[in-house]
């Protein structure tokens, strides 16, 4: 039984002769015994050629003329994009001798992601130790806050929260200023009007 | 002597129309019968067959002459027919309705020229292959390609492997399951044993 099911398995590839010349005689010879199996045999054939009984369609006349200009229709419009940017891009490729189907991503992508990382990891820890005055990367020594909302015949309000007075201050009270806190969080209510 | 298909490939890719030109000569046929079986359209069929050269041409800088050529042309025109049907069932065009429709006046006009057909014989003809095409049409899409490609394009079984991108296993296994639908199919339809003796 089993034999009959692993030999009813193979009946396409043996009508397709997709199968060593020893496997065809053992079909043939299984097929002189076995009853069952030259019935299912004779419909997988059938069937095969019920599907060939399909005519071919023709194809017209002008299909060649057709897919002609369709092509130098195609090739016209390739040609304008080939543009600047395209061509120095193709000078890059030769110059460096990359090949992007032959890239270093594709032939080794987890190579390419443990080098990407590395690198990352590396430009991070530079960034953390070696930064010069270690604080923040924007500068807190001037900071503008405009108070809103704005109009015309109203004063507007705007702290200046600076490490050092303004000169224009200076300039117009000569009087001495408040020194600068050092608790930023007081900062706000260090307000003068202008 | 005939040149081989990769290097008229190559002359192409270097710009060479007239290789080109002589690779659809050698095609078109194919090509045409192939997707009309998949996608039962003759008037889409040609389109799409136009289409497949059209981007062999565009895609001819890719092409690598290790890989065969003709498989190449039909791994590209398989993608094509596979997105038409995709598109087919998104807009729920009926795939039928169109075969009837378009059967009548192109497919097989050239059996009228046939004068070894009598009327009766010949509308009996058209009348089966637009069931046995209705039937083919019924079987999923991977046993559809895999039969189609064995059947009507005579190509080995790992020549549709690259083409379908599997393993030669799995395509005996599709050819094997689409016959043995085919069959249940058919003879479900009629068209068996006894009918095989008219045509």
């Amino acid at each position: 039984m089993l034999k009959c099911e692993s030999i009813r398995s193979e009946f396409s590839a043996y009508i397709d002769r997709e199968m060593p010349l020893w496997k065809i005689q053992l079909i043939k010879r299984h097929l002189g015994q076995c009853s069952n199996c030259a019935l299912e045999f004779m419909q997988i054939r059938q069937t095969n050629d019920v599907l060939h009984r399909l005519d071919r369609v023709k194809t017209s006349d002008d299909f060649v003329s057709e897919v002609m200009r369709r092509a130098s229709e195609a090739s016209a419009s390739e040609k304008l994009r080939t543009s600047l940017i395209h061509r120095i891009w193709q000078k890059f490729e030769s110059t460096m001798a990359w090949n992007p189907s032959n890239s270093v991503l594709k032939r080794a992508p987890s190579f390419t992601f443990a080098a990407t990382f590395a690198l990352l990891l590396i430009l991070g820890t530079f960034a953390t130790v070696y930064y010069p005055h270690g604080t923040r990367w924007f500068s807190e020594d001037a900071q503008l806050v405009v108070q809103s909302p704005v109009e015309d015949s109203t004063l507007v309000w705007i702290d200046i929260i600076s490490a050092s007075p303004p000169k224009r201050y200076l300039s117009v009270n000569q009087r001495p200023l408040p020194q600068p806190r050092s608790n930023t969080s007081n900062q706000h209510t260090d307000s003068r009007q202008l | 002597m005939r040149t081989s298909d990769e290097e008229l490939m190559t002359r192409c890719r270097n710009g060479d129309m007239s290789a080109f030109e002589l690779l659809v000569i050698r095609y078109k046929d194919l090509i045409i019968n192939y997707i009309h079986r998949c996608i039962c359209d003759y008037h889409r069929a040609e389109d799409l067959a136009q289409e497949t050269f059209i981007r062999v041409l565009r895609s001819a800088r890719s092409y690598e002459p290790k890989c065969q050529f003709k498989n190449w042309i039909y791994l590209i025109a398989t993608n094509l027919c596979r997105n038409e049907v995709r598109n087919r069932h998104r807009r729920k065009t009926a795939f039928l309705d169109d075969l009837v429709s378009e059967g009548e006046d192109v497919n097989y006009s050239f059996l009228m020229r046939d004068v070894s057909y009598l009327p009766d014989e010949l509308y009996e003809k058209k009348e089966q292959q637009l069931m046995i095409q209705q039937t083919l049409n019924l079987l999923p899409e991977n046993q559809r390609i895999a039969l189609n490609l064995v059947t009507y394009q005579d190509l080995r079984y790992d020549e549709i492997a690259e083409i379908m991108n599997c393993s030669v296993s799995a395509v005996k296994s599709l050819i094997h399951r689409a016959r043995q639908n085919m069959k249940t199919l058919l003879l479900e339809a009629g068209i068996g044993e006894s009918s095989n003796a008219k045509v």
